[in-house]
């Protein structure tokens, strides 16, 4: 009796799960393509790419898609030259204050980050980082760090002692061992880290505002403007743009971290 | 040892902190030779095989592989080959990749790679497995290739820490087997560390016990049976009786008599410890023992006995029992023992080093 019942009420949580993921989602994509949307109406009243045009052609919109893809890759692609190293540190050599370090990574994000930000923004405008290029890269880098030194930390703890020691025995130097053994091995957390530190970075508003104005607008930046001086449906249409680098890094990444093998090789 | 020493290992001294894992252990093998090392966890034993394959540093002393010192090399270069406990495959690779792995950090030709994997996977039983990922084999079969990873590599010396300890006893049975006449074939010289007796004494050509860092006894399978060389050794290998008593105007007391022997002429009177094997008992009809139970082992049946001295327990033949006799608790039963196949150690000195008789 009991396994029924707990069917039912398992797709009941399903459902009331999906109206609240996926519904503001389908409202989001109705809105993009609708021209005129009344209040009691279920569906929009006329369909249209017209505001999808308006954006598109939009400068400012290019500019800030721009200044969005050249900076969020490059934080990802630099935070995980510095912090993989140092995740590799923290988990296999006597690194002194080694658990005061992890914490303190902890601790930039327990506060909220606006006065830390105000702080830098200051550091920032006596050696004239404010509003280029390099000074949003540091910004973005720094909400990155928590993420690419914790998960891939967490992984090279997890890869055993054994499987290194076996390298080593068969004439592997510890570079090789490193490339070949324990980075394989942690690869599929290490990409996880990796997509939370790109979404971070290309989600960051607060200090990329604060340091990056005004010659730097990135896509979330643009967005507040966006919702508070247009009409619906083109927040609507930048909304599914912003979403759009997060959905095809999934995609990419969904083959090799679902295909299983990687996981279960942890228990050997 | 007269003959040279393959691997020497001299002086060796290990500490964590105030603990000393290994005392000043010196052992010599000769080429082609399997020594086990023997004793309880926390003995000394792995961190003595770390020490060989370079993943533990000693604090003193020197290894010697082929007259090499190779003491200070890192684990990479040493001519060891190492089997874990635990398999110790890598995930990420298949089969033929896990055993391939140490030619191709050597840069061997392709095709010396190919014809090498594959003669090893036939070696070890399982030629068809390359393809496999590691999570699908059973546990003998990660052994055996964590076994061929080791051997396509040709060390000089095999390393084998507690291989067999996570099968289940019929494989571990069949494997120690198959090691040992792999082993025997290619002449390799082995070390293997373990804490099974039975399997130290099935196929090793030579035993160290160890305890508390140290050797207590080095010989081969047969003499560590038959002539263990104190106490320690006696209750570690094998079944032993372990029995208080003493030494009176230079006669044994035990089970009702007072015996002469020609080893206690030297010495004084006083408390002993004797041990004597439940196979080197004989049962004859007499007084002094009575029969509390029998259990049937198989080959033999074991009854438990009770004596002055403690509970005794003695392997008896069926072949033995005169016709229309039978063991049967409440009995009593006179024992007989053979003078030659008795440990004594006068009480006092049981804990020290002291040679036994």
């Amino acid at each position: 009796m009991s396994r029924p019942l707990s069917k039912v009420t398992g797709w009941a949580l399903l459902i009331g799960l999906s109206f609240f993921l996926i519904g503001p989602l389908v409202n989001l994509l109705l809105w993009a393509f609708s021209s005129r949307w009344p209040y009691p109406s279920l569906l929009p009243e006329h369909w249209s790419l017209r505001w999808w045009r308006f954006v598109l052609q939009d400068h400012s919109i290019a500019h800030a898609v721009w200044a969005s893809l050249s900076t969020a890759p490059v934080v990802t692609l630099l935070s995980v030259l510095l912090c993989l190293p140092a995740a590799y540190a923290l988990s296999r050599l006597p690194v002194p204050g080694g658990r005061f370090w992890m914490i303190s990574l902890l601790a930039i994000n327990a506060f909220p980050k606006f006065g830390l930000y105000i702080a830098i923004a200051t550091l920032f405008f006596r050696i004239g980082l404010i509003g280029t290029y390099w000074g949003v890269i540091l910004i973005q880098l720094l909400g990155t760090v928590v993420f690419m030194v914790w998960i891939p930390k967490a992984a090279f703890d997890a890869v055993p002692r054994e499987l290194e020691e076996a390298a080593r025995d068969c004439g592997a130097k510890p570079l090789a061992v490193f490339l070949r053994v324990t980075l394989p091995i942690a690869l599929p957390s290490i990409a996880i880290a990796a997509i939370l530190a790109f979404l971070a970075a290309f989600d960051e508003s607060q200090g990329t505002l604060i340091v990056g104005a005004p010659n730097i607008t990135t896509m979330p930046i643009l967005m507040y403007r966006l919702v508070s001086s247009y009409p619906q449906p083109v927040s609507a249409v930048f909304s599914v743009l912003l979403g759009l680098p997060s959905l095809t890094l999934l995609l990419l990444v969904r083959r090799s971290l679902l295909s299983g093998r990687l996981a279960a090789g942890f228990g050997v | 040892m007269s003959e040279v020493a393959f691997l020497a290992l001299e002086g060796l001294a290990k500490s964590y902190g105030s603990f000393q894992a290994v005392r000043a252990l010196s052992l010599q093998l000769r080429e082609g030779e399997l020594l086990s090392l023997l004793g309880p966890s926390g003995c000394g034993k792995t961190t003595t095989l770390r020490m060989v394959g370079g993943f533990t540093a000693p604090d003193q002393g020197s290894i010697r592989i082929a007259g090499e010192d190779i003491t200070k090399y890192p684990a990479e270069v040493r001519p060891t080959g190492m089997v874990f406990q635990r398999a110790a495959l890598w995930p990420h690779m298949n089969v033929w990749h896990n055993v391939a792995f140490g030619l191709k950090i050597r840069r061997v030709p392709r095709p010396e790679i190919y014809r090498r994997v594959r003669e090893t996977l036939e070696l070890v039983g399982l030629p068809d497995s390359g393809k496999k990922y590691p999570p699908q084999l059973s546990g003998g079969q990660a052994q055996r290739i964590a076994l061929a990873r080791a051997l396509v590599l040709r060390p000089k010396v095999l390393l084998l820490d507690e291989p067999f300890s996570n099968l289940d006893a019929q494989l571990r049975l069949r494997l120690r087997e198959e090691v040992r006449s792999i082993q025997q074939l290619s002449g390799l010289t082995t070390l293997l560390v373990t804490h099974d007796q039975a399997e130290a004494l099935a196929i090793s050509d030579r035993i160290a016990v160890m305890e508390s860092g140290e050797v207590l006894q080095e010989c081969n399978p047969a003499d560590l049976y038959t002539r263990p060389a104190n106490l320690r050794v006696a209750r570690f290998v094998g079944e032993m009786n372990v029995l208080k008593t003493e030494l009176i105007g230079g006669a044994l007391k035990l089970f009702g008599e007072c015996a002469r022997h020609h080893s206690l002429d030297a010495l004084v009177d006083g408390p002993v410890t004797v041990a004597i094997r439940p196979e080197d008992l004989v049962l004859e009809p007499g007084q002094g023992a009575r029969i509390e139970s029998v259990s049937d082992l198989g080959h033999a049946l074991q009854v438990h006995l009770q004596t002055a001295h403690g509970p005794v327990r003695a392997w008896t033949s069926r072949k033995t029992l005169r016709p229309g006799e039978s063991v049967r608790p409440g009995a009593q039963r006179c024992l007989l023992y053979r003078e030659d196949r008795l440990l004594l150690e006068i009480s006092a000195r049981e804990v020290s080093d002291a040679p036994s008789t």
